[in-house]
């Protein structure tokens, strides 16, 4: 209790903003490493990131949720099955911009926001006296955090670190820790799995992938989907580009990708490709290897517990079947889903 | 002498010569008219009088000052311009136009005052356009144009005037008007330079006259004599007689014979 | 001067009753003493954050719409002025194309919150700047040439905006630099209105001192010459300190347009084309214009409506019927 109160103390002396805890409430760093004054109790909280969203349901705390990204369909499908109360909630913002009034409206404890919100919007919300928490889900050197196509030195650490890093952070700030850890040992449980059996495969042998998003746009080097096509045994055909970004078709025909994905919230992408003459020469289409991906794979540019626990696992399967013959997926998303959402999964797989 | 202008040469920007040798001095109260076919370079020399354009060689003295030493305000107040024409963009009323004039009385923050609307208005009734007052000045007829501008450069209370072809958009009734209003004006002190096409303006109203012939060194005098059909003929390129009717000298150019 | 108090009275009266509209409830008798807290001792019967949305959201924000609309619209009705055109906005030098290029800058590469408005302040200075070096080689037709001179630098600007569009994630930095273009006062703080205000007032005593002689710059180059004024400096005057004013408002608010092309309009219908009229008149109904605009942006909708695109919609429609009118106040 005393050191806690000294360390509040140092701490004050220590930084030039008065970051000065008051006895209802804790400092807590965020990933864009702000020390963030939040109350000790959170009841009422807005989520204007869709990951954080995810992973407050995950974490078993969607009760707390009371405003949501207006986005939120469209960035996270699927999830309002998952947590039926959030449907019906208000929208104040979204995850580039916020109606103050409307946010104040709520109430909130915490808003949670992403770390590309520009920061004349986190200053707004500060502005009225909102504690604002930013999330990156990745980790990277000094500045290079706020940008969204952050240059790491090793992607794949980075966001293995920025995942745990932001699960315990929003774990502390909604005070459900052990909830935390369990979700974070079924995620690497999931990718050591996965990295065991794929650890052999040469590089002359790693299948070319290519991740298919809306008008020609996809994922390079930098993202998640990176890390995920990596780990699973694959190579992304897009890394010589940084970040999300729109690539011509003579691009993708000289990377001539041997598998395409598509995520299951751009479903009509398939069939366009399917159906387009330009893509007939490609590899992945001529043999049929367009898979759609299930929702729990969430093959995006930050990464999430289920991608993690489940989606290598899946994306590793579909890509080398005969060393993931075992693994029955439906019964593993199951289980996941059972733990972690309260919900049997009956997609599909 | 109000304006004294010496051997003044104007240079085109591609090198041509316009004018030189160019020489005239006009006191106060007469009116000078300048005389000359198209494109002779009337309307340049006026512009060089007035400080809008520079000679290229010679001089002008206004009031015994050199031109150049003038500021812009000084020489305002000296020099009035009427223009031929102006293109009016925004609907500005008579008097907000005539209030202009007195910009050359005020410093770079002042705005016309008690004083200086008085001053319009007695400059309006002197021209009988006082009730065009607020009329807006592009609503009004070609005629009435002129004497508001004329207005405006009275307004600035100069000690010379100069009208770029006063008369050229008005028609025979409207031209007479403003001859005689210029014709008073002179009479009662101020210097006034005109230039004009029609040399028939130059005899009824102008003491001096300045010919510019093509070809032919500028000459000033007294119209009388200056202008003689040789001169006249030398002018404009073609044969003009020159008669006297009711007291009054006009001039005309025959058709040239067609058998 | 029955009109001057009449144009002041209603801009009060919109600034004071658009404190009551606003997304978050509170009743128009709580906003008022939550206003009157400030000087006189009332005990606050409110919880705290009633005052901050009054005092914090909702102050400056009305605050920087009046001085925003404002000074667009006197900046319009000068540049107009100056160029002897009509149909001339504030951005026709282009300042907007300039600052819209330093702000995508900034949100690509800069992360800290004042590098936006500083950028975009910079760069609509810089273009404007352009265009002085480049008109200040043709001596012959000034206003034409750098009406042209603009024409060039914005597209220059305009350009480069649209390749850094294109390198910019598509997900994220692409919808906030779009937002940015569109103009919004969300984003207006204490700071950016005292800013704004150290700009403004001197910059507006100017202009205000200098309008009788926006006449004289109206009527023609050749014209006011020879009426004593001294043209060029002038112009330049007018030119950099409307410039100035309307860079900080791109700054602050992004590209609101069609405020200062439509506003001293309006001005000039009521009050007829002399500038000692239409430049006060322009800035009151400029500030009212845009403060109405911004209530209806910030509550409409729980989705912030972008201000540009509002005073698009108004002012377009309200162009043409102005079009349909005689008495325009130009000819």
């Amino acid at each position: 209790m005393l050191r806690r109160a000294g360390f509040a103390v140092l701490l004050s002396l220590l930084l030039p903003s008065p970051v000065v805890a008051a006895a209802d409430s804790r400092v807590v760093t965020d990933q864009l490493d702000r020390r963030v004054v939040v109350p000790a109790e959170i009841h009422r909280v807005v989520a204007l990131q869709h990951h954080t969203l995810d992973i407050i349901v995950e974490l078993g705390a969607a009760d707390r949720v009371v405003g949501i990204l207006r986005s939120w369909r469209s960035m996270i499908p699927g999830i309002e099955r998952l947590s039926p109360g959030l449907e019906s909630l208000p929208t104040p913002g979204d995850l580039a911009v916020v109606n103050v009034e409307d946010l104040l409206a709520l109430h909130p404890d915490v808003v949670f926001v992403t770390n590309y919100a520009p920061p004349a919007m986190i200053q707004q919300i500060e502005r009225v006296g909102l504690p604002v928490i930013v999330i990156s889900l990745s980790q990277g050197e000094g500045t290079g955090r706020a940008k969204l196509n952050p240059t790491f030195a090793d992607d794949d650490q980075a966001y293995a670190d920025g995942l745990k890093e932001g699960v315990r952070l929003i774990a502390a700030v909604l005070g459900r820790q052990e909830r935390a850890e369990q979700l974070l040992e079924a995620a690497f449980a999931g990718r050591h799995l996965v990295e065991a059996r794929v650890a052999d495969i040469p590089p002359g042998q790693r299948q070319r992938l290519y991740m298919a998003n809306p008008d020609l746009n996809t994922y390079g080097a930098g993202k998640y989907t990176g890390v995920i096509m990596d780990r699973t045994g694959g190579v992304n055909v897009a890394r010589e580009i940084r970040g999300a970004a729109k690539v011509s078709m003579e691009d993708v025909l000289r990377w001539n990708p041997q598998v395409i994905f598509v995520q299951d919230r751009y479903a009509p992408v398939a069939d366009e490709i399917r159906k387009g003459a330009a893509w007939q020469a490609i590899d992945a289409v001529r043999t049929g290897r367009i898979y759609l991906t299930p929702e729990y794979v969430k093959p995006w540019g930050y990464p999430t517990p289920e991608a993690l626990a489940l989606g290598e696992l899946w994306m590793a399967k579909k890509l080398y079947p005969d060393r993931f013959a075992d693994i029955d997926m439906q019964a593993a998303a199951d289980r996941f889903y059972r733990r972690f959402y309260g919900q049997p999964y009956s997609g599909p797989n | 002498m109000i304006i004294a202008v010496a051997r003044a040469a104007y240079r085109l920007p591609d090198g041509r010569q316009l004018f030189e040798e160019l020489s005239f001095a006009l006191p106060a109260g007469q009116v000078l008219c300048i005389l000359g076919p198209n494109g002779i370079g009337k309307s340049t020399l006026l512009r060089c009088l007035d400080g809008l354009d520079h000679l290229a060689a010679g001089s002008i003295r206004l009031d015994g000052h050199p031109l150049q030493t003038l500021t812009r305000r000084e020489l305002g107040r000296l020099v009035g311009m009427v223009p031929q024409t102006d293109a009016p963009v925004f609907a500005f009323t008579v008097r907000e136009v005539v209030e202009m004039g007195r910009a050359p009385h005020l410093g770079w923050l002042g705005a016309p005052g008690a004083g200086d609307r008085e001053i319009v208005m007695t400059t309006l009734e002197r021209l009988g356009i006082a009730g065009l007052a607020d009329r807006l000045y592009p609503e009004l007829s070609g005629g009435e144009r002129q004497l508001v501008l004329i207005a405006r450069a009275l307004a600035q209370q100069p000690r010379l005037l100069i009208l770029d072809e006063p008369t050229s958009h008005l028609d025979f009734a409207n031209a007479m008007r403003v001859l005689e209003l210029v014709r008073g004006l002179a009479d009662e002190g101020l210097a006034v330079i005109m230039t004009s096409h029609d040399p028939d303006h130059a005899f009824l109203i102008a003491d001096r006259t300045l010919a510019i012939a093509p070809g032919l060194p500028a000459q000033d005098g007294a119209t009388r004599k200056l202008l003689t059909e040789a001169r006249l003929s030398a002018i404009y390129g073609r044969v003009v007689r020159v008669v006297e009717q009711d007291g009054q000298t006009i001039c005309f150019a025959p058709p040239a014979r067609t058998s | 001067m029955r009109r001057t108090a009449g144009l002041v009275a209603l801009t009060a009266a919109v600034f004071l009753l658009s404190f009551l509209i606003g997304r978050y409830p509170i009743a128009p008798w709580t906003v008022l003493r939550v206003i009157l807290a400030e000087w006189l001792p009332i005990t606050p019967d409110w919880p705290p954050v009633v005052r901050s949305v009054v005092m914090d959201v909702r102050l400056p924000r009305i605050a920087g719409a009046l001085l925003v609309g404002s000074g667009l619209a006197l900046s319009g009705a000068c540049y107009q002025g100056v160029f002897r055109n009509p149909l001339v906005s504030p951005f026709i030098l282009g300042v907007s194309a300039g600052a819209g290029f330093g702000a995508a800058l900034a949100i690509l590469v800069f992360p800290w919150a004042d590098a936006v408005p500083l950028c975009a302040f910079a760069f609509g200075l810089l273009a404007v700047g352009l265009c002085f070096g480049l008109a200040s080689r043709y001596r012959a037709a000034p206003t034409l040439v750098m009406v042209l001179a603009g024409v060039i630098v914005g597209a220059f600007f305009t350009a480069l905006l649209s390749l850094l569009k294109y390198t910019a994630d598509p997900e994220s930095k692409l919808p906030v630099i779009e937002f940015w273009l569109l103009g919004s006062l969300s984003r207006v703080g204490w700071r950016d209105i005292w800013v704004l205000l150290a700009l403004f007032v001197p910059g507006c005593a100017v202009l205000l001192a200098l309008r009788w002689r926006l006449n004289l710059l109206a009527v023609g180059d050749d014209e006011a010459r020879s009426l004593g004024v001294d043209t060029a400096r002038l112009r330049a005057v007018v030119v950099v300190v409307a410039t100035l004013i309307a860079a900080a408002t791109v700054a602050v608010a992004g590209i609101v347009g069609w405020v200062g092309l439509v506003i001293p309009h309006a001005a000039r219908i009521l009050v007829g084309a002399d500038f000692r009229r239409v430049l006060p008149v322009s800035a009151i109904l400029g500030g009212c214009y845009l403060v109405l605009i911004d209530d209806i942006a910030r509550t409409v909708t729980a989705a912030e409506m972008p201000i540009g695109v509002l005073t698009a919609m108004v002012g377009a429609p309200v162009f043409a019927l102005l079009l349909r009118r005689r008495a325009l106040g130009w000819a």
